[in-house]
């Protein structure tokens, strides 16, 4: 059962307790109109013929309500719903006092209205109305008891003359107040109408509540479910969001392995090893599952009972009471199933059953995106291996080739005539451009190779690129640019494999200094913010045509410009940087203007020191140190 | 004038090295798998060998390698520790990395990459018998 008692501090409930601090907006709302109407009806009814009012009580008791309602205002509007805590205390703090003069100001209000022959008695089922609203069932008769408790002290006192008495209505003056009879039979009906509003009331609050309640755990798993494109993680986050949002003991996944037909465990959360290990993990279809995976769900409402329960005594061992089982259904098929169980016997009504099969689903579709996305990558790779396989077939004979016309070029083999000459060295530059098309083929695969990828290191930035820098100097000299690192002198490391990021700032600045003419500038510019590294290459070459820009990482595309020049080139340079990038989950940007030059920027996550070698080895040291204690 | 042994499975990589190096007066010895490569070395005694990294498995030419390194006393190339070897490797046009061990794994003198240029290969063999 839902529970909407209002200290229970639990994510859950916090919106309840701004709720409650929303209607006592409301409720202030409306406490100005009462007193407001109660001022006037007094000074209305003073001068009515037939009415005998307690004027100077009534104004009071009116005067009072506005003044306690301004401080509860007052109050309300300093509560600041950002500080949770404070929210929750002062929100319960202000129904209390809300509620305590409440009831006074209705004691009062009775007793001069004429106690238990008062007009005003059926107000006391306002306040049970409201009550139920916001309060929980055993507060709200709570509060009936306390309100009909006081309408009928009220009467006995004023029946043993403690309190004078006090008639509305002049011409209806009488002692039948005084009539035991009478008052018990006044207080009757009125305690048998408070209990019917006060518990239909709660039981729609409780109904509501608990729809409430279910929306939020469905918006909580679906989101937790399909987080992650991993199957493993998915059915982890699964069976724990599922007992969790249902408040289960625990949850199983079994999936149907395709090659033997068994339902295998793939995840498990809340149960015991020992009832994982007693239950084999390997089941073949019994009578239970094959019925789930038809007709779901199923739902076992005393497990003791049922003989479709295999491990009868693992389970009560383990406590279960009752489950609750639904099939995982993705591309039209059954492919497992999802259980939950719990402690108590009848646990899973229609409603929380219909829970479960509605996160089964959402689940179910999040196993088939994860399902596809994994085949997806594994043809991705496989074609990369094949990719692999045949540029490697293919640079052989390629370097033997171009071997070869290298010792003719080179007059090994005797002098050629011009024309001769001519043609060979037109097949070697064919045949170099050949092998760079072959080895961007064979990097481009590589970085699409997941089982190539070594583990990812710390890298320090810095000296991998001043050794870049250097290295690429002659050339840039040779070329008449000036070539520059602009990097602050904190070390920023960065993880990788150091061939990855080797491609890609051979690419990049290969690619700056290729497409610069002589007089140029070529700079990479480093610098860190927020924990994030900015890498850009920055060169005053002939820039990308603006058309041209959408289609830079394209494998094979070489831009308008670049074609024209007859600047030779694969275009596949971009491709292998950003597959690289992609992997190691960094951003690259480029920015550029036909004419202007170019600025390709990297946006890597980094740390500042905090990875050198040494820091690394002492964290290892620790653990191992720990380890030992230990044992 | 050296005697230089070259292990190379693919002929036209050979015959490239044997035009560049007679051209530069040396005199060329042939290979074409580890096992022949071992025979020769003994037979022949080169100079200096020049290795391919991959031949019929594709880690021939390191455990060629360590066999000719081994600090082994007792070992039948002992008289062969300090023959200089050259590998033949196939590397990135746009990167200095190599597929395979690197230089400091691997105990060999000096480097030269597929397609062979004759002028490279002959300064590198020369520096190292110099």
């Amino acid at each position: 059962m839902a529970n909407r008692k209002i200290d229970r501090p639990n994510s859950l409930d916090m919106p309840f307790l701004c709720e409650i601090a929303g209607g006592s907006v409301q409720l202030i709302r409306a406490r100005w109109l009462v007193g407001l109407l109660l001022l006037a009806a007094t000074a209305i009814g003073s001068n009515l013929k037939g009415l005998s009012l307690q004027e100077r009580p009534l104004y009071l008791i009116g005067a009072g309500i506005l003044l306690y309602n301004a401080a509860l205002s007052f109050f309300l509007q300093r509560l600041n719903p950002q500080d949770r805590l404070a929210c929750e205390i002062r929100t319960r703090n202000i129904v209390l006092i809300q509620v305590a003069f409440d009831w006074l100001s209705m004691t009062a209000f009775l007793h001069f209205t004429g106690g238990i022959r008062s007009s005003a008695i059926p107000l006391i089922l306002t306040h049970v109305f409201i009550t139920a609203l916001i309060m929980s069932r055993w507060l709200t008769f709570l509060f009936i008891f306390v309100d009909v408790g006081t309408l009928g002290g009220i009467a006995l006192l004023e029946r043993a003359h403690i309190l004078p008495h006090y008639d509305m209505i002049a011409a209806a003056e009488s002692a039948i107040y005084t009539d035991l009879l009478f008052i018990v039979s006044r207080l009757a009906f009125v305690t048998i109408i408070a209990f019917v509003i006060g518990f239909v009331m709660t039981s729609v609050m409780i109904r509501h509540q608990e729809r409430d309640s279910r929306t939020f755990s469905l918006l909580q798993a679906a989101q937790t479910i399909s987080a992650t494109l991993d199957i493993q993680a998915l059915v982890d986050n699964l069976t724990q969001s599922i007992t969790q949002s249902l408040k289960a003991h625990g949850a199983t996944v079994r999936l149907i392995d395709e090659s033997t037909g068994r339902l295998v465990l793939e995840s498990s959360y809340g149960l015991s090893e020992d009832f994982l290990r007693k239950s084999p993990l390997e089941l073949t279809l019994r009578a239970i599952e094959t019925e789930v995976l038809t007709a779901p769900p199923l739902v076992v409402n005393e497990c003791d009972q049922d003989d479709r329960i295999q491990y009868h005594e693992a389970v009560r061992e383990e406590g279960i009471r009752s489950m609750v089982t639904v099939p995982l259904r993705w591309l039209g098929k059954p492919k497992g199933i999802l259980s939950v169980y719990a402690r108590r016997p009848k646990y899973f009504s229609p409603a929380n059953a219909d829970l479960v099969t509605k996160i089964a689903s959402i689940a179910s579709t999040a196993l088939e995106n994860a399902t596809s996305y994994r085949i997806l990558q594994q043809q991705d790779s496989e074609r990369a291996r094949f990719v692999r396989i045949v540029t490697h077939e293919l640079r052989s004979p390629v370097a033997g080739a171009q071997s070869l016309v290298r010792t003719m070029v080179r007059g090994l083999v005797g002098e050629f005539e011009d024309r001769q000459f001519e043609l060979i060295e037109r097949v070697s530059m064919r045949l170099d451009q050949l092998k760079s098309l072959i080895d961007d083929l064979l990097a481009l695969a590589s970085g699409r190779m997941e089982d190539l990828t070594k583990p990812f290191e710390w890298i320090a930035l810095q000296p991998y690129l001043q050794e870049l820098v250097d290295r690429l100097q002659p050339e840039a000299a040779s070329k008449q640019i000036q070539l520059k690192l602009d990097a602050p002198t904190d070390l920023l490391y960065v993880q990788a494999t150091e061939e990855g990021l080797a491609r890609i700032f051979d690419n990049l600045l290969g690619n700056a200094l290729k497409y610069t003419p002589a007089g140029g500038r070529v700079s990479i510019v480093l610098h860190e913010e927020q924990g994030k590294v900015e890498v850009r290459v920055v060169d005053t070459g002939i820039g990308i045509p603006l058309s041209d820009q959408p289609h830079i990482w394209d494998e094979f595309y070489r831009a308008r410009n670049v074609r024209q020049a007859g600047i030779l080139g694969t275009g596949l340079g971009l491709s292998i940087v950003k597959a690289l990038v992609d992997q190691f989950g960094w951003l690259i940007t480029a920015e550029s203007k036909e004419g202007e030059g170019s600025t390709f920027t990297l946006i890597l996550p980094a740390d500042f020191n905090s990875h050198a070698p040494s820091g690394r080895s002492g964290g290892a040291e620790k653990e191992e140190a720990h380890k030992t204690d230990e044992c | 004038m050296a005697k230089i042994l070259i292990i190379d499975d693919d002929p036209d990589i050979v015959t490239s090295a044997r035009l560049s190096l007679e051209a530069a007066g040396h005199a060329v010895v042939e290979a074409h798998n580890g096992t022949e490569g071992l025979e020769k070395i003994k037979a022949e005694k080169p100079d200096l060998i020049i290795l391919d990294v991959m031949m019929d498995t594709t880690t021939e030419g390191f455990q060629l390698t360590l066999q000719l390194r081994s600090p082994d006393p007792t070992s039948e190339y002992k008289d062969f520790l300090e023959t200089p070897i050259l590998m033949l490797t196939s590397i990135h046009s746009t990167t200095p990395l190599r597929f395979g061990p690197t230089e400091d794994y691997l105990p060999v003198d000096e480097f030269v990459d597929k397609p062979l240029d004759p002028d490279e290969l002959v300064n590198k063999v020369e520096a190292l018998l110099s």
